[in-house]
């Protein structure tokens, strides 16, 4: 069965009208992506800053509504849930956040914001005890001593509010983990300290990740699929061993090369989409953006 | 951080930050006086604000001796005869034969302390038939100092309700249009834009007038109230707008949404607690507009009205070049509203500076 399922997700935002009566102007933030995630296999979204990719998680979490499209978990429409159809929903689905300076509320203490995640499990986590004894569990899974409990977020190194964001998502026993760019602002030793604790979770909790990045290397290790987005749509989509060995669209390339080479994304204006362009198979597996 | 007992989260920083800075502290006990003089001004003041003596009329400091003939006595103060000159210009002459020795704990006209307690004990006083005038008279033979303290409590509580209700405004005209953001947004900001763009100092002339002019003096004090807060509240709402705008893209409430923690909650906890934090300093450089205001209007007869003080109808006294040289003690109201607005001023932006998290680099 198919873990999250998306089917032509299209969001287009309004950008400031230049005179009064004019017609509108819009960013194409995520344009008729269909993307769909197996329970266990990894997949990264990645692209260049701006392409879209923070607002296609935030659609897939319900922080944002899509303009058109479905999106399906376990196989159910989850566009009207309500109650405790929509508390699962919510359970189910969790995100950590890019910013990790940005995604503790710098007024609460460690406990607090653990404790606030859960929200949804009141009646599981009524007793001190017993949310106690959660915390413990989970700062013990993310390598976090437990005595920081009473500390606040500024107290932190980028890498630990990561680790405790981990925690955070990981209370209310996700099955589905999305990651934006949750390494992106780390340096490359914490970054794959980081990497190799999301493997050993992975095992631990039986979780699927969604890794967001502009960096097709970072992902390369933890990812079984890799998308890549370009201007709000899916150019290519591939097992990751096939991105790397054989990149058929020209931006693949171009993210390739710059991911190898240490060195920015060209300016990529050139590469044109054409507007009734469609995901096809070119080869089992492989996918890419064509008319 | 070495410190490991105990944490402190990042506003008791900027708090502790705040106690560091010897000059802002100076300000909040300098502030603390005042506002703790205007409520005990009953028991602080020699004599009531409406203590008329017209034949003390712009009567001078009173020095007060502590030596009699080279020996430390008991504080007194000398007699004063008034006589003119051959100019026909007013002198007080002091009367070397009369002695009035100062009293602590005083027993002078009957107030209620609080407005609970009546009492007639004031902290200072003099024998009875001398007068003590420790700043000086005014032209009708008033205590300046007793009537700068009773001024104190129109002028400084002006600021602090004042600023009370339009934050009030403020705060639910701006939350509503930072939160709902649209058009809700659109239409509360151009009413917003439009009370700004009013030139403030005409607007409340052109407000003052349609008071009806038949209001006691407490009427008139709540009118200018309202009126200032009616100017106010605009700026904050704009300010507290542009937060809650801000605030509501913050990750962490995205977070707590995704973790299906409910709006009431998030509005009370990640939200609003941040725009209080940061508005503190708003609403510290903004509360000597209110004290300007009312003291303008008073100066020029539109606000508190005689025999009741406030610092600016004190000064409308000291509009005659005239009288500030013959009497320039009647300058005082203006040293305190100096004081006051400097204070308020210096306070807010040391705490804006201890708040700005970009600062925290010490
Ligand atoms: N709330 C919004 N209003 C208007 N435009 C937005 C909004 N959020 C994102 N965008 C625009 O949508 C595009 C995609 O943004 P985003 O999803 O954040 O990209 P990425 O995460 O890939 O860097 C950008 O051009 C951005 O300016
Ligand atoms: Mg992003």
């Amino acid at each position: 069965m198919i873990l999250l399922e998306l089917k032509n997700i299209k969001k287009y935002f309004p950008i400031k009208r230049k005179s009064w009566g004019g017609q509108g102007a819009f960013v194409k933030a995520v344009d008729q992506v269909s993307l769909s995630i197996y329970p266990g296999e990894n997949v990264s979204l990645v692209g260049e800053s701006g392409c879209g990719k923070t607002t296609l998680a935030r659609i897939m979490i319900k922080l944002i509504q899509q303009d058109s499209g479905s999106i399906k978990l376990e196989g159910q429409e989850v566009a009207n849930l309500k109650g405790s159809k929509f508390r699962k929903f919510r359970k189910d689905i969790q995100m950590v956040f890019q910013d990790p300076f940005n995604s503790l509320d710098p007024r609460f203490t460690v406990f607090h914001i653990l404790k606030e995640a859960m929200t949804l499990e009141k009646v599981r986590y009524r007793h001190f005890r017993d949310q106690e004894q959660r915390i413990k569990e989970l700062l013990a899974a993310v390598d976090l001593p437990v005595n920081i409990l009473n500390r606040y977020p500024h107290e932190f190194s980028g890498g630990e509010r990561q680790r405790i964001a981990i925690a955070r998502a990981l209370v209310l026993n996700p099955k589905l983990l999305i990651l934006d760019e949750a390494v992106s602002s780390l340096d490359v030793l914490i970054q794959d300290q980081i990497l190799k604790l999301l493997q050993e979770l992975q095992d631990k909790f039986q979780l699927t990740y969604l890794f967001i990045s502009h960096n097709l290397k970072v992902v390369r290790r933890v990812s079984h699929k890799i998308a890549v987005m370009y201007k709000g749509k899916i150019v290519e989509m591939a097992a990751t061993q096939e991105i790397f060995q054989n990149p058929l669209h020209p931006y693949t390339k171009e993210l390739l090369s710059a991911a190898i080479e240490y060195k920015s994304v060209r300016r990529s204006e050139d590469i044109n989409i054409h507007p009734n362009a469609q995901l096809v198979e070119k080869e089992k597996g492989h996918f890419v953006l064509d008319v | 951080m070495i410190n490991n007992n105990r944490h402190h989260s990042q506003f008791q920083l900027a708090l502790q930050r705040f106690r560091g800075n010897k000059t802002a502290m100076a300000c909040v006990f300098i502030l603390g006086f005042l506002y703790f003089s205007a409520v005990f001004a009953e028991f602080l003041s020699p004599y009531s604000y409406k203590d008329e003596q017209r034949q003390y009329s712009y009567c001078p400091p009173t020095p007060v001796h502590f030596f009699d003939q080279g020996r430390l006595t008991w504080p007194y103060v000398y007699g004063l005869q008034l006589s003119f000159n051959e100019f026909y210009k007013r002198e007080y002459v002091t009367d070397v034969n009369t002695k009035y020795r100062v009293k602590l704990f005083a027993s002078g006209e009957s107030y209620k302390l609080l407005g609970l307690i009546p009492t007639r004990v004031h902290l200072l006083g003099v024998e009875s038939p001398g007068r003590i005038y420790l700043l000086g008279a005014d032209s009708r033979g008033r205590d300046i100092f007793s009537r700068l303290i009773f001024g104190g409590r129109v002028s400084l509580s002006i600021g602090l309700i004042g600023v009370l209700i339009s934050f009030t405004i403020g705060l639910l005209i701006g939350g509503a249009a930072g939160y709902y953001g649209g058009r809700v947004d659109n239409y509360l900001m151009r009413l917003c834009e439009m009370v700004i763009m009013f030139p403030g100092f005409y607007l409340l002339l052109a407000l003052r007038s349609a008071v009806p002019d038949d209001f006691n003096s407490v009427q008139v004090y709540f009118a200018i109230i309202l009126i200032l807060s009616f100017i106010g509240w605009a700026s904050l709402a704009r300010i507290i707008r542009g937060m809650c705008l801000s605030l509501r893209e913050r990750e962490y409430v995205l977070a707590a949404k995704s973790l299906g923690v409910n709006d009431f909650h998030i509005i009370t906890q990640h939200i609003l607690p941040h725009t209080l934090s940061y508005s503190i300093f708003a609403v510290m450089l903004s509360i000597p507009g209110y004290i300007l205001g009312e003291s303008a209007l008073s100066l020029i007869g539109l606000g508190i009205q005689d025999p009741f003080a406030s610092w600016g109808n004190m000064l409308s006294d000291a509009m005659s070049i005239v009288r500030i040289k013959f009497a320039p003690w009647i300058l005082w109201p203006a040293f305190f509203i100096f004081l006051t607005v400097i204070c308020f001023n210096i306070i807010g932006n040391v705490l804006r500076d201890c708040l700005d998290p970009n600062l925290k680099g010490n």
